[in-house]
């Protein structure tokens, strides 16, 4: 399974790596090159980096959005990141996990179909059952 | 009912906005705007308070700019120059606090389906007005979205056929389209509907119809404006 993350916070790169052994392909995308936080994968041949405007529906394309199985999306803007996640819903069905800073408004987006995490309190359950369950 | 209207986004349009809505006897009006410049530079310029400054998808906020006010219509209007806040601001204030009377700015054509699949559906397009009335005007017939599937990404085009289009003389029935669409048929001049499956020969000034992908548009233009398509 393609497992597409978007956005290069300290959380996603927790999340990557602890998807790293149970994914066939994980791919980073960001608006621009930032090798830092994804240091420990950089070397891996599993790994890909794409950079774009994350708002653009090429971009997404591009980076694998329609044939991932998965999507984690972290800006650490909260307003970007569930833009970002309804874009990626329109061209996919496979669940979409979108990290929140203010997790007040989690219910709103569950509702419509989203897995919200609340980056404060990172626990990556959630994200590694869905992975082992879809293999 | 009163009515109380929050505009989100404090910029030169929805500041005429606000001298429109007050010459119609709307006077029950405040911004909301995450920059505190913004906000402060409008309230100096106001005999009252009308801009808070605050960010537009908290709940506590909302409420206290009066989201849920009791025995008044709220009414909310999103105006920013971005289709992030716009759209995630609409979203909520329409599903937790069931407004229905939502109105947006859309900046980016691309965005206007997202608009549409979560349900907010009265939008105004900033950029479509004017490119495509230029466009129109030089002779280039843009595809026209008439109707959204739902959260499919896909829509109902219509698209006028112009003279020099190299598809012109060819029989409908028989299209090769380079993408994946369905051709529902075409209207003709005088307005008599044909569908796609009778053989009948595709006309300048007709309008096509047919179902794509949005993002199949550029891509149906060129099939359908081309010189060397046919």
């Amino acid at each position: 399974m393609k497992a597409l993350i978007i956005g290069s916070s300290f959380n996603l790169k927790k999340i990557g790596e602890s998807l790293i052994d149970n994914v066939g392909d994980l791919i980073f995308l960001d608006y621009e090159h930032s090798e830092s936080p994804h240091l420990n994968l950089s070397n891996n041949k599993k790994v890909t980096f794409h950079y774009g405007d994350i708002k653009e529906m090429d971009v997404l394309i591009k980076a694998g959005l329609e044939d991932s199985g998965i999507v984690i999306i972290d800006t650490q803007q909260d307003i970007e990141s569930l833009f970002v996640a309804q874009k990626c819903n329109i061209n996919l069905s496979s669940n979409i996990f979108i990290l929140l800073n203010d997790v007040s408004i989690s219910n709103i987006f569950e509702n419509l179909g989203f897995i919200i995490l609340d980056s404060n309190n990172l626990k990556l359950d959630k994200i590694i059952k869905y992975v082992e369950k879809s293999q | 009912m009163k009515k109380n209207i929050i505009i989100n986004g404090i910029n030169d349009e929805s500041q005429i906005l606000y001298e429109e809505l007050l010459s119609h006897g709307l006077d029950d009006v405040v911004f909301i705007d995450s920059d505190r410049e913004l906000v402060s530079n409008l309230n100096y310029k106001s005999e009252n308070i009308i801009a808070y400054s605050g960010n537009c998808i908290s709940t506590e906020f909302l409420e206290f700019v009066g989201v849920n006010r009791e025995n008044s219509q709220t009414i909310f209007v999103a105006m920013t120059d971005s289709d992030s806040f716009n759209l995630i601001s609409c979203e909520i204030v329409k599903l937790k606090y069931e407004l229905s009377e939502i109105v947006s700015v859309v900046n980016r054509k691309e965005n206007l389906p997202l608009f549409n699949a979560y349900g907010i559906n009265e939008l105004i397009l900033k950029e479509k007005s004017i490119i495509e009335l230029i466009l129109n005007t030089a002779g280039v017939s843009l595809p026209i979205r008439l109707m959204d599937i739902q959260s499919k990404g896909t829509s109902v085009w219509s698209i006028k056929i112009p003279s020099d289009s190299s598809i012109v003389g060819s029989d409908i029935s028989k299209l090769k389209i380079p993408f994946r669409a369905i051709i529902l048929g075409k209207i003709d001049n005088k307005g008599n509907p044909f569908q796609s499956t009778e053989n009948i020969d595709i006309e300048e000034g007709d309008t096509v119809l047919i179902i794509s992908s949005n993002r199949n548009e550029e891509s149906m233009t060129r099939f359908f404006q081309g010189k060397d398509n046919g």
